[in-house]
């Protein structure tokens, strides 16, 4: 299961698993954010449980909806894999 | 006859066919030139195969027949026997054996199927039939001894999430198959969030890998997505490789190949060449086929490609990467933590500057070991002298022992190469001119065997280097005499036993063709200076008649990062290497006079050093009106001493010293001020952005007073 929730930080924190499995849901999940217009919006993955190349795929959407949003905290792991398919740049 | 004896007499026959397929695989395996064993398993799948058909076993024959196609491409060396497709063939066997099996399990021989395995089997045969497989790949492979470039471009079906399948599985079984160079992600067909379908996949992906695989275990990993999705394999070892062709190329082709002049130029050109024994730049533009600029540029071009080409690899202890690789970590650690405190409002000043601090030392530390990396022990250098020298005292009749000394001591890679053959040069000069001959030695009461010590040490960020001889030492007086001979000096100059010494690097104190044994020893002694200062380094000389002579080698540590001392000059601001620097003295409180014909002079207490403005040098707006202090600056070159007046001092800094034409993009107006460009050695790029020039101490020497008046 996959969830986001907002913290007073004004981040986004991602909590769960985004896989193909979850990939449906992420997206409304992150169109449903994005509808708010957040001002300043950073996403926190250090609840992520596990990434795959469709999850990976729809935080990258989601971040180019904005001209700058950091992502942070992403769990070493998750990182290995976004590094084997070329997104740790495009994404981190 | 009955078809169940039929059945058995196949049977039967397959189990030795199938062990004699196995048996040759196994013999291919270890020796996969033995064309015995590729016969002998053709011939097995051959008959298997046959047989098959006399059964009516229809799915045998059809595994068979693909198997035996393949295996006939071996046969007649199509595709080279390599441990993928012995994999497969072994596969195969295993896919035989199950049939095989089936069949003594039924009567009905017909009836039999390929299972998944075994069409899963047949599609990893496959790519052994294309002729994209063939020989054309075979010799290419041959020819880069099997290593290659493969540039992988992905564009997969939509849907192969759906599948099950991820790229990150692919990229994971191509890392089996050798060295992922790179990953790039191409994110150009990713629609907005709002319009994408969440459960397809829009990136595409462009792979570089290294591997000694055939092409075929390339496209096998993507077996069960190339339907339909885009694979294309581009082996791209020959671009890659673009720069070793280019260092190789005769200066003629490379012309050729920017359109300067034609192949017939060449041909016409490389004939004259050897009637005329010139370089064949030369012949070229007195035929009128091209410029001299353009001679240049390729010449330039060959240079660089040489200079990328020398560097480019280099041998690393592990140790030190895996200290490189420990500080990556903390790096990691730190900047998370500072990141964290740039998002705590209520973090003090003080932990904020303790956070910047610790990235600082590790930034530090860092830039250390990375220098470490680049460090070779000089051993390597040494090493080849033993040999030169052996064959060099044969040739001489002279006996030598070489002795080398702090073999162990490390110096930045570029300057171990460069240095090789300055010393190689000191090292033949000490075997021919500094020993004397195993008589000579014994009348003069020494062992006939002579002495020679290659020495090297750190000492602070320097690397000393001595070359000493128990020879026979050389005669102040009677360089003197030849100096004077030469006009090198006046009747009336007073030089010190240090300056007397440093004749012998001059330029034309001696030359090749009148070697004698004193002014042996300044042959090419110019050039070793020059190639030493190239280096930022310099060298002197001591000797004790009789008794033998040494040459030492002062060298900074690395090239790439050297202490200087930041000096402003009018709107300028230029780097003087720490290394050069002896003092500084406050124009204020020092005495500068103008001698008549030997211009500005400045009193060191009592001692009178020449002294240069580097405002004249560079034509800076002069600063004077504006300083109220101007700042002489003393400084060493690898001659004398002197003073530099610059209008401030700014500090010292670590410089990264970056080559002119890097720092500039402009080279056309660095062209035009060539000559001011002696007394510059390379460029730095200051904290603020701006461009500092670092001066070359003995460039400003030559420009100031000229190479020695």
């Amino acid at each position: 299961m996959i969830e986001l929730h907002s913290n007073q930080r004004g981040q986004l924190a991602v909590i769960g698993e985004a896989t193909i499995f979850e990939a449906a849901r992420l997206r409304d999940l992150l169109l449903g954010a994005l509808q708010q217009r957040p001002a300043a919006v950073a996403l926190d993955l250090a609840g992520l449980e596990a990434l795959d190349t469709a999850g990976a795929q729809l935080l990258l959407a989601f971040k180019h909806e904005f001209a700058a949003l950091s992502v942070q905290s992403c769990p070493p792991k998750l990182r290995e894999h976004l590094e084997k398919i070329g997104l740790t740049s495009l994404l981190l | 006859m009955d078809p169940n004896v039929l059945r058995d007499i196949f049977l039967t026959e397959s189990d030795e066919l199938i062990s004699d397929l196995e048996h040759g695989l196994v013999t291919l395996e270890s020796t996969p030139g033995d064309t015995d064993a590729i016969h002998r398993i053709f011939r097995a799948a051959h008959t298997l195969k046959s047989n098959a058909g006399m059964v009516g076993m229809d799915s045998l024959v059809r595994f068979a027949h693909v198997a035996e196609n393949v295996l006939s491409r071996v046969r007649s060396n199509e595709i080279p026997i390599e441990l993928p497709l012995v994999n497969v063939l072994f596969r195969s066997v295993d896919v035989l054996k199950g049939l095989l099996a089936a069949a003594a399990a039924t009567a009905e021989l017909d009836k039999i199927v390929l299972d998944g395995a075994a069409e899963q089997t047949l599609k990893a045969l496959t790519p052994y039939l294309s002729p994209s497989t063939g020989a054309a790949t075979n010799r290419q492979h041959e020819g880069t001894r099997g290593l290659k470039l493969l540039q992988i471009d992905l564009s997969f079906a939509p849907d192969i999430f759906a599948t099950g399948q991820d790229p990150a599985f692919l990229i994971t079984d191509l890392e089996e198959l050798g060295q992922v160079l790179s990953v790039r992600a191409n994110t150009k067909h990713l629609p907005s969030l709002a319009s994408m379908n969440p459960e397809e996949c829009y990136l595409d992906w462009r792979i570089l890998l290294r591997t000694e695989e055939p092409r075929a275990s390339v496209e096998n990993v993507f077996l069960f997505v190339m339907d339909r999705s885009k694979l294309r394999i581009e082996d791209v070892t020959a671009t890659h490789c673009h720069l070793d062709d280019l260092a190789e190329s005769p200066l003629g082709e490379l012309l050729v190949d920017e359109g300067l002049v034609s192949k017939a130029d060449v041909a016409k050109a490389l004939d004259q060449q050897k009637a005329q024994q010139k370089r064949i730049g030369q012949v070229l533009v007195e035929m009128n086929a091209t410029d001299a600029t353009a001679v240049d540029r390729a010449l330039r071009k060959q240079q660089v490609a040489r200079q990328i080409r020398r560097s480019t690899s280099i041998r690393v202890d592990t140790e030190k990467l895996d200290r490189l690789v420990n500080l990556v970590g903390e790096l990691a650690v730190s900047i998370a933590q500072a990141n964290q405190l740039s998002r705590q409002p209520n973090a003090t000043q003080a932990v904020r500057i303790q956070a910047v601090e610790t990235l600082e030392q590790i930034g530090r530390d860092l830039q250390s070991q990375v220098m470490s990396v680049r460090m070779v022990a000089i051993a390597e250098t040494f090493s080849r002298f033993k040999r030169l020298t052996r064959d060099l005292a044969q040739e001489l009749g002279k006996h030598v022992f070489l002795e080398t000394l702090g073999d162990e001591t490390e110096l930045d890679k570029n300057v171990s190469e460069q240095l090789a053959d300055p010393l190689k040069h000191m090292v033949r000069n000490a075997v021919a001119h500094g020993l004397e001959s195993p008589a000579d030695r014994i009348q003069a009461g020494k062992s006939d065997t002579g002495r020679i010590l290659l020495r090297a040490q750190q000492c602070q960020g320097y690397v000393v280097i001595e070359i000493s001889d128990d020879g026979r030492g050389i005669d102040p007086d009677r360089v003197l005499a030849k100096a004077l001979e030469r006009g090198l000096i006046g009747e009336r100059d007073h030089l010190t036993e240090r300056q007397i010494y440093d004749l012998l690097f001059l330029p034309g104190f001696s030359t090749a063709q009148e070697v004698n044994e004193i002014s042996g020893r300044g042959v090419g002694l110019d050039v070793v200076r020059k190639n030493v200062a190239d280096l930022h380094g310099s060298i002197e000389v001591e000797s004790a008649l009789g008794k033998g002579t040494t040459f030492r080698i002062k060298l900074p540590l690395t090239l790439a990062i050297i202490e200087g001392m930041n000096v402003r000059v009018g709107p300028d601001t230029m780097t003087i290497p720490l290394s050069s620097v002896i003092e500084l003295l406050s124009s204020n409180n020092t005495q500068v006079n103008t001698f008549e014909g030997k211009g500005e002079l400045v009193d060191v207490r009592g001692e009178y050093l020449p002294m240069v403005r580097l405002s004249g040098i560079f034509e800076s707006a002069s600063c004077d009106a504006s300083t109220a202090d101007p700042v002489i600056v003393v400084v060493e070159s690898g001659n004398r001493r002197f003073g530099v007046m610059v209008d401030r001092v700014l500090g010292l800094e670590q410089t990264v010293v970056k080559p002119l034409r890097q720092a500039f993009s402009v080279v056309s107006s660095l062209d035009h001020n060539y000559r001011k460009l002696e007394a510059v050695s390379g460029a730095t790029i200051l904290g603020d952005g701006n461009i500092a020039l670092i001066l070359d101490i003995a460039g400003v020497e030559r420009m100031a007073f000229g190479a020695l008046q």
